[in-house]
């Protein structure tokens, strides 16, 4: 698994695997390079499309974490993606504060509300948090709307104040999002390692087991849609950043199920390339397709049918012992 | 018929259960003393995983009680349990398909860990102790059962051998005060299950509880000092090796059905 | 608001959230069927049956065919059947593997399903109406008028031929065998298949009368669909999503719950107040409300 391989290989890690480690992490850091450096070749339209796209990167990669961590469907991520997105703007136009502090409290507060969501179907199976999920996306335009008073109703609220005075915005709003991602990537790879990591896994596929170690499932529920939800709310705030815009209509009912089409393109992946493939996805597609209008969720469709159909029916002994029991 | 509960072990004092209609267990009592390997036997369908279960916290009794080191454990689950030092394998592998056999084993040592939310996203210092003091451990516990040299191969690339002894290797990693195994030899050859015997008897200190629910007769006779014989739900025997050759009760259910084959 | 005032409002209200909540409650019988037989939130159910109405549509006012009203429902009955098994067939390789990747490709099906009514009949929003006469009567403070008698009508027919099918068939005894135990159906020669397919095609009639009769009072567009979907859900989430009974009474209760919000508090946070409910429920009555009163059976 990349993930695995992006960063932080313990010394553990039998030498005989170095030369496959050093290959995965020399073509991320070429990569990470190669965008670092782009903004000195392209200009105006490509930048803020990839911004935007490392921002739905962010939001790919929250989905990602819920299905490879939680073993949990949610389409309603885009509710803690607008939540983040509609605390930047907030905190801008009631108090003048920049992202330097709202990014952040996005974060904090994208972890409560998770919390608040997961915590009443903490002992259920799955599904249950996946309708409820759908519930999330389908309340979240008339929350939006109905809150004209902070929320600015249908008309949204505009983000324009920067976080390095002096800089072009375009190229703000590029470098923070590539930062975060990278930085988040790094921080994935991490937890892959970590005890929290290893025993939500664990959780996971052999929930008795870990009961018996410790691990309750009520615990691993809420902790992996906390952290998910935390990691969505901060990919809005970066959305808002980059588009300098805020508005009802970029979190349609649809905008929470394109983010798991994302995730299922990307192969639920967390490291950097999955996440770049997933948010470019989601992003590109609807912007080069815009005149195809229609054929948008027929295309995103088939690609959720297709590509779950193959990365599922491919791997048949890593799905039968376990396939009834949850 | 125990007053005096020795109060340092795992009791199980007049455990019944029911599943609906079918009595599963009736009466059961068990003192796991520390220091001594209890063996637990029984034909087919006497409630051995049952009453396992019981002690480990997965099904609770409609009556009796049970304690450990003088408290009791009512209604605790099985996670509660191993915070209190009881630990478990589980008689069909219980291993984490994607990580490796050590990591696997790190898991064991989730509630020995001390790193918090923060350090799981950003390594610190502190952070980086606990792991290398986590890894040291769960590779020393490998070691201790021969299989580390397994440590960084996934488990749907071993043998089920290796992943019997990873079990045992995951439930004493953390330093237990109690440890229940389920059919540790289950799917083991003649070479494994001697392995597995010197390795049981080489971890056994003075101050640690130990449990193996077997059916292999041979296992049981050699490597425990205490065994109970469990059959329809009912404690019919309990005693020292000897003991139970000589029990005519055991004969006739379980020995007397092996001999006739 | 005066005592008298409320009682006046309450009888009402209580009878057309119970004529709605029928309605919601056949929308839930497909997805707790489906669920029940194959392990798999069809998140495609909404879709399927706003495609059926607009088929028939399509077929009854001209814009494709003006055919009568009634072979435009037997034609898109045929159709959404059709659909159904083709999108059985499409998750039939991974359904026993894991409940998870067969829940998103039903939202994949739901999404080329969303985005064919678009294709074919274009975003607006065009009425349907049911051909049944119009008339009203009062019996005390409810006005009951011909619309609520024909969802009465079709409620009691399909509950009641649903419960003769599940009772009394071999198919039915089929189906309840594995919504208990699939492992020891297949052991016992069942055949799995032909069970998930009754489910699915019993889902995808639901849907479509659900869909049918819950148009008339709203309208049509490719966009309401998600949140009739939502009621039909949370009905399901209420009666414990794997109880029959529980689906129909629960239909009851969110239609009564959701017309006691939307007249007292706001129609604006329908969907909000769906949320609450589901989480309320989740949190306090994991099982379903009813769990207590008839148990899982059926």
């Amino acid at each position: 698994m990349a993930v695995s391989d992006l960063a932080h290989v313990s010394k553990a890690g039998v030498p005989a695997r170095a030369g496959h480690v050093d290959l995965a992490r020399l073509s991320v850091l070429a990569l990470v390079a190669a965008l670092l450096l782009l903004p000195l070749l392209a200009g105006g339209f490509l930048l803020y499309s990839l911004s935007l796209c490392f921002a739905n990167a962010l939001a790919v990669l929250s989905v990602s974490m819920l299905v490879r961590y939680g073993g949990e469907v949610s389409i309603g991520h885009s509710f803690f993606v607008a939540l983040g997105a509609y605390t930047v703007a907030i905190v801008e136009h009631r108090l003048g504060i920049s992202i330097a502090v709202s990014l952040p409290l996005a974060a904090l507060l994208g972890a409560g509300a998770g919390f608040v969501f997961a915590f009443p179907s903490r002992r259920l199976s799955g599904i249950y948090l996946a309708v409820a999920t759908m519930a999330l996306a389908l309340a979240l335009p008339e929350v939006l709307i109905g809150f004209e008073k902070f929320t600015g109703g249908f008309e949204g609220l505009y983000i324009a104040q920067d976080l390095i005075p002096g800089v072009s915005k375009a190229l703000q709003h590029y470098y923070i999002a590539l930062a975060v991602l990278v930085a988040v990537s790094l921080a994935l790879a991490h937890f892959r390692k970590s005890a929290q990591g290893l025993a939500l896994l664990m959780a996971q596929a052999q929930p008795r087991a870990a009961e018996a170690m410790g691990i309750t499932r009520s615990w691993a529920r809420v902790s992996i849609f906390t952290l998910s939800a935390a990691l969505a709310s901060l990919a809005g705030a970066l959305t808002g950043f980059a588009s300098s815009t805020v508005s009802p209509n970029s979190f349609t009912f649809f905008s929470g199920v394109f983010l798991l089409v994302g995730s299922v393109v990307s192969l639920n992946g967390l490291s950097l390339s999955a996440a770049l493939v997933g948010g470019a996805f989601i992003t590109l597609v609807p912007t080069y397709l815009a005149k195809a209008g229609d054929w948008v969720p027929v295309l995103y469709g088939v690609a959720l049918v297709v590509v779950t159909l193959v990365a599922n029916a491919g791997d048949l002994r890593r799905f039968l012992p376990r396939g009834r029991a949850r | 018929m125990t007053d005096v509960v020795s109060s340092d072990g795992l009791v199980a004092e007049g455990i019944s259960l029911a599943f609906g209609g079918l009595q599963v267990l009736s009466d059961v009592s068990m003192i796991l003393r520390p220091g001594v390997i209890t063996g637990l036997i029984g034909p087919n369908g006497a409630g051995k995983t049952s009453l396992f279960n019981c002690l480990s916290g997965l099904y609770h009794g409609q009556r009796g009680h049970s304690s450990f080191a003088g408290a009791s454990l009512k209604g605790l689950g099985p996670a509660q349990r191993a915070a209190c030092g009881i630990t478990r394998s589980f008689q069909n592998l219980a291993m984490c398909p994607d990580l490796s056999l050590l990591e696997n084993v790190l898991v064991g040592l989730t509630l020995k860990r001390r790193s918090g939310w923060f350090s799981a996203f950003v390594p610190t210092p502190s952070q980086r102790l606990d792991q290398q003091e986590a890894e040291r451990r769960a590779m020393a516990a490998l070691n201790e059962l021969g299989i580390a040299s397994a440590a960084h191969d996934k488990p749907s690339d071993l043998p089920p051998g290796t992943l019997r002894l990873a079990e045992i290797a995951r439930a004493i990693a953390s330093e237990p005060k109690a440890i229940l195994l389920d059919e540790p030899a289950a799917g083991l050859n003649a070479v494994e299950t001697r392995d597995l015997t010197r390795a049981l008897k080489r971890l056994m200190r003075p101050d640690l509880v130990l449990l193996v629910v077997e059916h292999d007769m041979d296992l049981i006779m050699e490597l425990c000092e205490q065994i109970y014989v469990l059959n329809f739900g009912k404690m019919i025997a309990s005693g020292t090796p000897a003991e139970i050759r000589a029990h005519p009760d055991v004969i006739r259910v379980y020995l007397g059905d092996d001999s006739d084959d | 608001m005066s005592v008298a005032g409320i009682f006046r409002d309450i009888l009402p209200l209580l009878w057309s959230g119970i004529i709605s909540g029928c309605l919601y409650g056949v929308g839930a019988l497909g997805l707790v069927m489906v669920f029940k037989s194959s392990r798999v939130v069809n998140f495609s159910h909404g879709n399927l049956a706003c495609l059926g109405a607009f088929v028939v549509y399509g077929l009854s006012s001209g814009s494709l065919l003006s055919l009568s009203w009634g072979s435009a429902v037997a034609l898109a009955l045929g159709i959404a059947c059709a659909v159904a098994v083709a999108s059985y067939a499409l998750i039939a390789p991974i359904v026993f593997k894991s409940d998870l990747a067969s829940t998103i490709a039903t939202l994949g099906v739901g999404l080329i399903l969303q985005g064919a009514v678009q294709l074919i009949f274009g975003a607006d929003i065009v009425n349907l109406d049911l051909p049944v006469p119009r008339f009203n009567f009062s019996l005390g403070a409810i006005r009951i008028s011909s619309y609520d008698l024909a969802v009465l009508v079709v409620t009691l027919a399909i509950v009641g031929g649903l419960y003769v099918i599940i009772e009394r068939t071999k198919l039915g005894v089929a189906f309840r065998a594995v919504s208990t135990n699939p492992f020891a159906c297949e052991v016992c020669g069942l055949n799995l298949r032909s069970v998930h397919l009754f489910s699915w095609l019993a889902g995808a009639v639901l849907g479509l009368v659900a869909a049918l009769l819950i148009v008339p009072t709203t309208f049509l567009s490719s966009t309401t669909v998600p949140s009739f979907m939502l009621q039909a859900f949370t009905a399901a989430v209420v009666g414990g999503f794997s109880s029959l009974p529980g689906a129909a009474v629960g239909g009851i209760l969110v239609g009564i719950a959701m017309n006691m919000f939307s007249f007292y508090v706001s129609p604006e946070f329908m969907n909000t107040f769906l949320l609450g409910v589901i989480l309320l429920t989740l949190n306090f009555f994991p099982n379903g409300l009813l769990e207590r009163a008839i148990g899982g059976r059926v």
